[in-house]
């Protein structure tokens, strides 16, 4: 009995000290097995392209717990570091893709699917709702609430692709409707989707295209879309000046509070810019003007011919997040037909917009524009080098510039001393033809990118969740 | 309703100016400056549509305006003289109601009243079709929504400025106006099922709308009364943009310009014109306008006719050639309007048609096209005849611009040349070697990166910038 008594206390004891291994022990491997906890990495023997300081032609680079420690030309390197010598090797900053859809769940609310109504007279609040689950906000395409970090599949494959063509950021823009959400700012590393959020909301996101054919609701031409976003700019300054007149006023009525108008407030009290598209001159245009309008914070996204107007976006000290998915010649087009004049000059002069840009002054930083192979992103960068952008402005339009243009540079876009360790390692100059991305770190994560075509195995020893849908970069959490 | 024809003769006549356009559009997008000095057209004869013919008379520009006509004028030192000794001279074409140069749409077909649509902010100033418009003669259009709706949206009334911007293309203090539709087109299901399906439910739907407006108009009148009073809890209306421009119409300060075919449904429009106490600025088209003269006369309503253009659809089969004389002599202000812009560049000749049908004198042709779409759109202090005073909006023809004979030789803007028949030829031959330029480029510099052509793959290393003929055995692709 004694024994039996003595014996169980042995398992209590145990237990105790499972528990506290649980509380203190196991959170830990938790953490680590997650990633959460990035191990200290030295980097030697680099050249290092802070790009807000001169290049090192020969540096370390200490990242500690996600963070950037030390970097220089003597850097001693601390005894818990991994040491990566990367003789012959390029560090940059982690690039970043400064408009895209990278990492959105593939299955948007079904916002601006076509709703066959019978539409009599003038439309108003009471749109018809024959789509069961859609508000009217979500039927007209007016959903600014949305936000692209809640709309996150860390598991999504393009997260991997992105990260293997050298992208470690994007600002993630929710798609659907006119007032598709507000815009996110996303590492590219996996895992949980709330570790990858840099910084939320950024920017809200207005597109100009109604997906809406003829007679298949309101809006369904680009003069109907440009209408209802100066409909919903009125209504979300009269929210504003009504509840401003509400609150200041005892005895005035009280109005009703609408989501859609509640979400868009930032924007029209100027507290949080406008993501606009244009391309043309004449687009570009009528976006400045219902900016001023409407006294919107104002960038530009697209803007494939922008150098064409250059001038006055300096003036009036507009970014342009530049897409370089360049027009292309119609695929199946009358291989017979000549290109007309316009078309073409437009073609071949887009990859020198961006040295336009860069001539007159004008902020700006290079969006992927959804392109299907994200390595066409630096690709078509080099094509703009080619056409005469400064190499080193090209870089900084990859790194630096968007994280000014997002307020967030005191954080990332350059290789300095306490900002976020995105950083990546290439066999050579960024712009050269056979140069590739050979390791990604993320938050200070290192993500080892597989040659093309050679897709090699993880290595059985290395414990960490696999990073999911990553084809083609290797997440190493652990020795 | 202009797109089946003008898709038939599109294509004969509109390659043949594309390419010119092109290169002039990227020529006189600088050429602003040059307007301070004066300009002297000498010696020609020239058709005032005000008042009369001057045989052989002399325009005196300056700034842009119209400063002398006469037999002689005063040529300032260093003015530009153009000697038009043989051609003739008469006022830009004005061409009140086209669809030129928008990109954003023409129709927003989906709800029955569209007013909160702009036309103004979708003016696409790389249009080929402003160019030709302009090597047709005219200078000014009024470019409206389209008929899909019983009430479309605002239109924009430019001046074909080739070269320069959308807002540079604008006639700036231009009366605003707003499209109605009445008829087939506005009843016109198509792809929906849209109320209104009858010309009663196109009535409806626009008296319903007029009475929205005019309560919203009474509101806002009131938050003004409120607010004036001292009443800090008056809470402002909603602006609505659908309705704002039709309060302006039944305030007087927005034309409405009303495309109608058949008499009945013109009578209606006027009628709830009447209830609503506004006028009808203008019918478009009103092919039967002559069947109802003396109630347009008494309503005041002007009429944009075409010249002889019918049978194209059920409510067009009741048009004559002889509408506008007729009603032009029951005292109707009468334009005619393309509503194409093919038809745009030969405006002059639909006039022309008016004088064989009904006997119009050559004056009265002329201001169908000139001074009175000018007084139709409320801009005949500023265009529509060559007086002193006027912008200097000006065609330089060859012969009578009343002949089949007549090419503009020049067109000049604000006293500007924005079409010259010699340059252009100059400008084709340029864009020719711009083309070459770039095709060199763009092989050059194109896409390199796209993986070289496997045998038995077909698609790999498609050459995507290929512009010229397949070689022989690939034509299968």
């Amino acid at each position: 009995m004694k024994f039996l008594r003595m014996r169980s206390k042995l398992p209590h004891l145990a237990a105790c000290f499972l528990i506290a291994a649980t509380i203190f022990v196991l959170p830990i491997d938790a953490r680590r097995a997650a990633g959460e906890e990035p191990p200290v990495f030295a980097i030697t023997n680099a050249k290092v392209v802070p790009v807000s300081a001169r290049t090192i032609e020969r540096g370390t680079v200490v990242i500690r717990s996600g963070i950037i420690e030390a970097v220089g030309a003597d850097v001693t390197i601390p005894g818990d570091a991994r040491v990566i010598d990367a003789a012959g090797l390029v560090l940059y900053p982690g690039l970043i893709d400064a408009f895209t859809d990278t990492g959105l769940e593939e299955a948007q609310p079904a916002a601006q699917t076509p709703a066959p109504s019978r539409v009599r007279g003038t439309p108003g609040p009471a749109a018809p709702q024959q789509q069961p689950g859609l508000s009217p906000d979500e039927l007209q395409g007016v959903t600014p609430y949305r936000q692209a970090a809640d709309l996150l599949d860390p598991n999504s494959k393009k997260i991997g692709s992105a990260r293997a063509a050298g992208i470690t950021t994007a600002l993630v823009a929710p798609r659907g409707g006119i007032f598709t959400g507000q815009c996110s700012l996303v590492d590219l590393r996996g895992g949980e989707a709330g570790g990858m959020i840099l910084r939320t909301p950024v920017a809200f996101n207005i597109d100009l295209v109604s997906r809406r054919g003829f007679g298949r609701g309101y809006p369904s031409s680009p003069m109907g879309v440009f209408a209802l976003v100066k409909q919903t700019l009125l209504d979300a300054q009269r929210y504003s000046t009504v509840w401003s007149i509400y609150n200041a006023t005892p005895g005035a009525g009280r109005p009703d509070y609408n989501r859609a108008l509640e979400a868009l407030q930032p924007l029209v009290r100027q507290q949080m810019p406008a993501i606009f598209p244009a391309d043309s001159p004449a687009e570009i245009q009528r976006v400045l003007d219902l900016a001023a309008a409407f006294k919107l914070s104002l960038i530009l996204s697209g803007g494939t011919e922008s150098g064409k107007i250059a001038s006055i976006l300096r003036e009036r000290n507009v970014p342009v997040l530049l897409s370089v998915r360049y027009p292309e010649r119609e695929k199946d087009a009358d291989p017979e037909a000549k290109e007309e004049l316009n078309v073409l000059r437009r073609r071949v002069e887009a990859p020198g917009c961006a040295a336009a840009l860069a001539r007159a002054g004008v902020k700006f930083a290079f969006q992927s524009g959804d392109m299907a192979n994200p390595k066409d992103f630096i690709r078509n960068v080099a094509r703009a080098v080619e056409a005469g952008l400064d190499a080193d402005q090209a870089v900084r339009a990859l790194t630096l510039s968007p994280a000014e243009i997002f307020g967030i540079a005191d954080r990332i876009g350059s290789i300095e001393k306490n900002k976020t360790a995105n950083l990546i390692l290439t066999t050579g100059d960024l712009f050269k033809a056979d140069t590739r991305v050979k390791y990604a770190f993320v938050d200070g994560r290192k993500f080892d990118i597989a040659e093309p075509d050679t897709r090699h195995e993880r290595d059985a020893g290395t414990s960490g969740p696999p990073d999911p849908g990553n084809s083609r970069g290797q997440y190493e959490s652990e020795e | 309703m202009a797109k089946k024809r003008e898709a038939q003769t599109r294509a004969l006549v509109g390659l043949t100016v594309l390419l010119a356009a092109c290169a002039v559009w990227a020529e006189t997008a600088d050429r602003g400056a040059a307007s301070a000095s004066a300009t002297v057209i000498k010696d020609a004869t020239i058709l005032t549509v005000s008042h009369g013919i001057i045989a052989k008379g002399s325009i005196l520009i300056r700034d842009g305006k119209i400063s002398e006509v006469g037999q002689t004028v005063d040529v300032p030192a260093g003015a530009r003289v153009i000697d038009a000794q043989g051609q003739f001279v008469m006022p830009g074409i004005i061409d009140p109601h086209s669809h030129l140069a928008q990109n954003g749409g023409v129709n927003e077909g989906s709800l029955a009243v569209t007013s909160m649509t702009a036309v103004e902010d979708f003016i696409d100033p790389t249009d080929v079709d402003i160019y030709r418009e302009l090597a047709g003669g005219v200078t000014t259009t009024a470019t409206l929504h389209g008929s899909a709706n019983p009430i479309g949206g605002t239109s924009a009334v430019i001046k074909l400025r080739w070269g320069q911007d959308a807002k540079g293309l604008l006639f700036g203090g231009a009366r605003p106006g707003l499209k109605f539709a009445l008829g087939e087109n506005p009843k016109h299901t198509r792809t929906q099922e849209r109320y209104p399906g009858t010309r009663m439910g196109v009535e409806d739907v626009i008296r319903q709308a007029f009475t929205e407006a005019r309560i919203y108009a009474q509101e806002w009148d009131e938050y003004s009364k409120r607010v004036a009073a001292g009443d800090k809890t008056a809470m402002p209306p909603r602006k609505n943009l659908t309705l704002e421009p039709l309060a302006q119409v039944l305030r007087g300060e927005r034309l409405s310009f009303v495309h109608a075919y058949r008499a009945d449904e013109m009578l209606m429009m006027m009628r709830v014109a009447d209830d609503f106490g506004f006028k009808v600025n203008s019918f478009e088209h009103a092919l039967e306008g002559y069947k109802i003269a003396n109630e347009l006369a008494a309503h005041g309503a002007i009429v944009s006719t075409f010249s002889d253009w019918w049978a194209y659809k059920v409510e067009a089969y009741d048009a004559i050639p002889y509408n506008a004389a007729l009603l032009t002599r029951k005292g109707v202000m009468v334009s005619l309007n393309s509503d194409s812009a093919e038809e745009a560049r030969h405006l002059n000749q639909e006039a022309a048609k008016c004088i064989k049908y009904g006997g119009l004198t050559e004056e009265e042709a002329l201001r169908l096209v000139t001074l009175n779409p000018a007084k139709q759109l409320k801009i005949d202090e500023r265009v529509g005849s060559i007086d002193p005073g006027k912008d200097a909006d000006l065609v330089i023809y060859n012969h009578h611009p009343l002949s089949v004979y007549a090419v503009p030789q020049k067109v000049l803007i604000d006293g500007q040349i924005y079409f010259d028949i010699r340059s252009d030829q100059d400008m084709r031959k340029r864009m020719a070697e711009e083309r070459k330029t770039l095709e060199e480029k763009d092989r050059q510099t194109g896409d390199k990166e796209r993986p070289p052509r496997k045998p038995g793959d077909r698609d790999a290393g498609k050459d995507r910038t290929r512009t010229e003929v397949p070689p022989q055995g690939d034509k299968g692709e």
